[in-house]
């Protein structure tokens, strides 16, 4: 028994070894080979499609995705990994959790030349610079969206309330009960998002809690994940939510009635990024894997899911997905600043703990 | 018994050992100003008030349900015990996001109870988690209460009958408290179901956090303490094995009566045919509807604010036919895991028969994954081989889908266990003993005579686990490594992101397969529900022969 037992765990484990089938070799020379393992927070849809795309260009490579539950999950798996990494790639999430992930020594440099494939590194939107890499070359970002409102219109007629025009209309008693938020402490959006109002109130501290304050009573909850709010503010079961624009837009192809909402005081920026995991055991093949990202190919991928192609010149199924919209039409861009983010980290998620945990409410 | 203290003691203990750690050192405060005290209190308090809600609800509803399938003609009884047990072959989640899709501010239900004045229900936290349980486990409360009511001895009842009570007073008076235990085990059963459950909570919780969901977000989510989640875990250690002893003590008292077990007394009146046929068809249709919903989400496009999907369309299921990974996965891991499962059953209950000192903890031991939510286990495994090394040679568990295979095989034996017990119990000790007179040794007496006695239950362990192996969402969603995400798993994150459809085509497909799987050997329904119910019985005790006068 203990030896058939002893036997099965060995052939299972041997299944799930992520060892590549070949080695990879230079450019041009050997076609790719291998499994590439990505610890991802991208939505599925996207997830597949990035799958597909570079399967499909590579045939004999295989990639694996894995989300162990959002951005802060990849972060607190990588750092249990360390000693002996599972992942190639980090994937998805926003700016800022790479910069913790970077701080916590999980990403490795990668020379941009290898993947950008003639693509400035800065962008140029809202008057704003909006950086497209890390300035060490540990992450980079290849597609992005905007944080704003979500309001579920018919949802929002029924109940008879004015649409907000500004993050800062939030606190209106009107709203309370119908706004959703998700967790910072599992969520990057939601994390990004509280840094957008710190950003948006002047980078003020006193008048960033008098304004979660007032706001943590008008939220009728907390979700876990930022898509669940997503699609809970499509359904109309809160109408508004403090979101990102892709989903919004995905939503609206999908005939749900839904808008989003530039805010007056501004959208931040939510740059879906990645990273090379350090003691990655497949450089190359996730070298070639992020340079996919920013292919035509990869670019479309990401309009087509509704994220902002940081290629010039993609189209997308909705305009406002495209750089070009998205330059002439954003009225005031907010870029989170990193060094900030990480000095207030801990206790913005102290904060949040307050409220989510239920101790401040 | 290696496996068992390698895959359940040891990470339990080490979860346990941990927080300890952690609590003591004062690095996880537990004061209550300030501290996790107040916290951890509160988020027990929420999963308590929902659990207790849920089994007395359930209990409630469960009671007159048993009575009228197990104890009165109701035209269609047959039919309505097998629509009844549908939710048990079911992950509670999936039918949470049905919750949403009927009960939701802009759900089915609501929108027609607002045509006549009824105000919305407020699903989002604890009235959502209940209706969604209570939705879920009405089939197990009574399934248990219609276990011990089938074995009421007629002559009781015809005793009160013949001293002028009614029917209803008969049962309240003289069957009630004769079944008490089982419904007392009933509301046990279903409140350690409840109190376990990560998959509602997941998705209808809103701000009102219960313990699974705490343990599980913290453990995924950054903030906080990062030893909370251990703390937590531990917590719930505690709690289940408090809750065990109970368990434990209800499962003595219930089994006190079968002894006397004879052909209950069936009622037949056309009153009571009425009664029932009405309460029971009412129940059924509350019970189906999440199904219902799901069925017609599967062919929705997007389900909005109407009383259906915007469109319909079959390309959920082209998507799950042309993407049938989760699918194989699962298989691949029921494959693997169900056998170990069956085996760990089939000899751990020959240990129990062969070594009776032994029998009081192993039992223990066996029931603690009944008790013990998933996440927690899967926390526990995590937590014991992430990084494992012996003599300085990595073991290569962690990351790999033989941690899920463990945990499975864990999580599910307590079912194997008592369904397998059942087999040992209808076993003649006296064919062993005259094997082994004869001079076979014990090895070929157990393959040789006990082995083909027990091989019928062994089809019926095999197909319990199998059914509770695939449907498992909490242990997989902490330990699922690239590319072996399981079906329920791809549930919860289509579900979570908005893929209702497609979400519900993948839980219509794997109701159907877990229908299949029963229909296909064969089972005897009654073995299956009766023990999907929850690992009643006690272990079985060699069965010896009665000497027969000369």
């Amino acid at each position: 028994m203990r030896t058939f037992l002893a036997l099965a765990l060995v052939v299972i484990a041997a299944c799930g070894g992520n060892a590549p089938v070949g080695a990879p070799a230079p450019d041009g020379a050997k076609p790719l080979s291998g499994t590439l393992v990505i610890y991802s927070s991208i939505f599925t849809d996207a997830q597949e499609a990035l799958k597909a795309g570079f399967e499909k260009a590579n045939p004999q490579t295989k990639v694996e995705f894995l989300n162990p539950g959002g951005t802060e999950a990849i972060i607190k798996k990588l750092v249990a990994e360390k000693a002996d990494p599972k992942a190639d790639i980090m994937h998805s999430g926003f700016s800022l959790e790479y910069q913790l992930a970077k701080k916590e020594g999980l990403l490795q440099v990668v020379d941009p030349k290898d993947i950008f494939g003639g693509i400035a590194d800065t962008l140029k939107i809202g008057g704003v610079d909006v950086p497209l890499k890390d300035k060490e070359n540990m992450y980079f970002a290849f597609g992005i969206q905007w944080g704003g409102l979500e309001i579920n219109t018919d949802r929002m007629k029924a109940l008879n309330l004015p649409t907000p025009k500004a993050l800062t209309d939030l606190t209106d008693a009107r709203y309370k009960g119908h706004v959703g938020f998700m967790k910072p402490q599992n969520s990057s959006t939601a994390f990004t998002n509280v840094m957008y109002t710190y950003h948006a109130l002047g980078n003020d501290e006193a008048k960033f809690r008098d304004y979660w304050a007032k706001l943590n009573t008008n939220i009728a909850f907390y979700t876990e994940k930022s898509s669940t709010l997503y699609s809970l503010v499509a359904k109309g079961e809160v109408p508004i939510g403090i979101v990102g624009s892709r989903a919004v837009y995905r939503d609206q192809m999908d005939g749900q009635k839904v808008e989003f909402i530039y805010p007056s005081d501004g959208s931040v920026v939510l740059d879906n990024t990645m990273g090379l995991v350090k003691g990655a055991k497949n450089r190359e093949l996730a070298v070639a894997f992020m340079r996919f990202h920013f292919s035509a190919e990869g670019q479309k991928i990401m309009a087509d899911a509704s994220l902002m192609p940081v290629r010039p010149g993609i189209t997308a199924s909705r305009p406002e997905a495209t750089l070009e919209w998205a330059t002439k039409n954003i009225p005031k861009v907010i870029v989170p600043d990193p060094a900030i983010a990480e000095a207030k980290r801990a206790d913005i998620l102290k904060l949040f703990d307050g409220y989510t945990q239920g101790r401040s409410k | 018994m290696l496996y068992l203290a390698l895959f359940l003691v040891l990470p339990l203990g080490r979860v346990l050992g941990e927080a300890a750690v952690a609590v003591a050192t004062g690095r996880v405060g537990l004061d209550l100003a300030g501290g996790y005290g107040e916290y951890i209190l509160r988020v027990t308090g929420n999963s308590l008030t929902v659990a207790s809600l849920t089994a007395i609800i359930s209990v409630a509803i469960g009671l007159p349900l048993a009575f009228f399938v197990a104890k009165a003609r109701t035209p269609g009884r047959a039919v309505f015990a097998v629509l009844l047990a549908l939710p048990l072959i079911t992950p509670p989640f999936i039918s949470a996001f049905a919750t949403i899709l009927l009960f939701g501010r802009t759900g089915v239900i609501t929108q027609l109870l607002a045509t006549v004045g009824i105000p919305e229900l407020r699903i989002f936290g604890a009235t959502g988690i209940v209706l969604t349980h209570v939705l879920h486990f009405i089939p197990l409360a009574y399934l248990t209460i219609a276990a011990g009511l089938r074995i009421v001895p007629p002559w009781l009842e015809e005793a009160a009958a013949s001293l002028g009570s009614s029917t209803a007073e008969v049962q309240r008076r003289v069957v009630l408290p004769y079944v008490a235990p089982h419904v007392l085990m009933a509301g046990v059963l279903v409140f350690l179901a409840s109190f376990g459950d990560v998959g509602a909570p997941l998705l209808v919780a809103g701000d009102y956090r219960v313990l699974a969901l705490e343990t599980y977000t913290s453990f995924t989510g950054i903030g906080g303490d990062p030893e909370l989640p251990i703390v937590l875990a531990a917590w719930s250690v505690l709690l289940s094995i408090a809750a065990l002893v109970a368990v434990k003590m209800l499962i003595e008292r219930t089994q006190v009566r079968h002894s006397f077990t004879a052909r209950a007394l069936v009622h037949d009146s056309r009153p009571l045919r009425v009664v029932g046929l009405l309460f029971c068809s009412v129940i059924s249709v509350f019970l189906l509807l999440p199904y219902v919903a799901i069925g017609i989400s599967s062919f929705g496009t997007v389900w909005g604010a109407g009383l259906l999907p915007n469109a319909f369309t079959t390309r959920n299921y082209e998507f799950v036919m042309g993407h049938p990974e989760a699918f194989v996965v699962s298989l691949a891991l029921a494959a693997i895991a169900t056998p170990i499962c069956v085996a760990l059953a089939l000899f751990g209950n020959l240990l129990l028969r062969e070594h009776p000192r032994a029998a009081a903890v192993l039992d223990y031991v066996t029931l603690l994954p009944f008790v013990i939510p998933g996440v927690v286990i899967g926390i526990g495994l995590v937590s014991t081989y992430n990084g494992l090394a012996v003599l300085g040679a990595p073991i290569p568990l962690a990351g790999t889908p033989a941690l899920m295979v463990v945990a499975f095989s864990v999580r599910r034996l307590p079912w194997a266990m008592r369904v397998m017990a059942a087999g040992y119990a209808r076993i003649d000790s006296a064919l062993e003993e005259a094997s082994a007179s004869l001079g076979a040794s014990r090895l070929r007496t157990f393959r040789q005579v006990t082995l083909p006695q027990l091989a019928p239950v062994l089809a019926a362990t095999g197909t319990i686990a199998f059914i509770r192996v695939i449907t498992e969402l909490g242990s997989s969603l902490v330990l699922y490594p690239p590319g072996w995400r399981t079906a329920p798993v791809a549930i919860y994150y289509y579900v979570v992101e908005g893929f209702i459809g497609r979400a519900s085509a993948i839980g219509v497909v794997l109701v159907a397969i877990v229908a299949l799987a029963s229909a296909l050997v064969s089972l005897d329904q009654r073995a299956i529900w009766r023990a999907a119910r929850a690992p009643l019985g006690r272990l079985p005790r060699r069965r010896r022969a009665v000497p027969k006068a000369a």
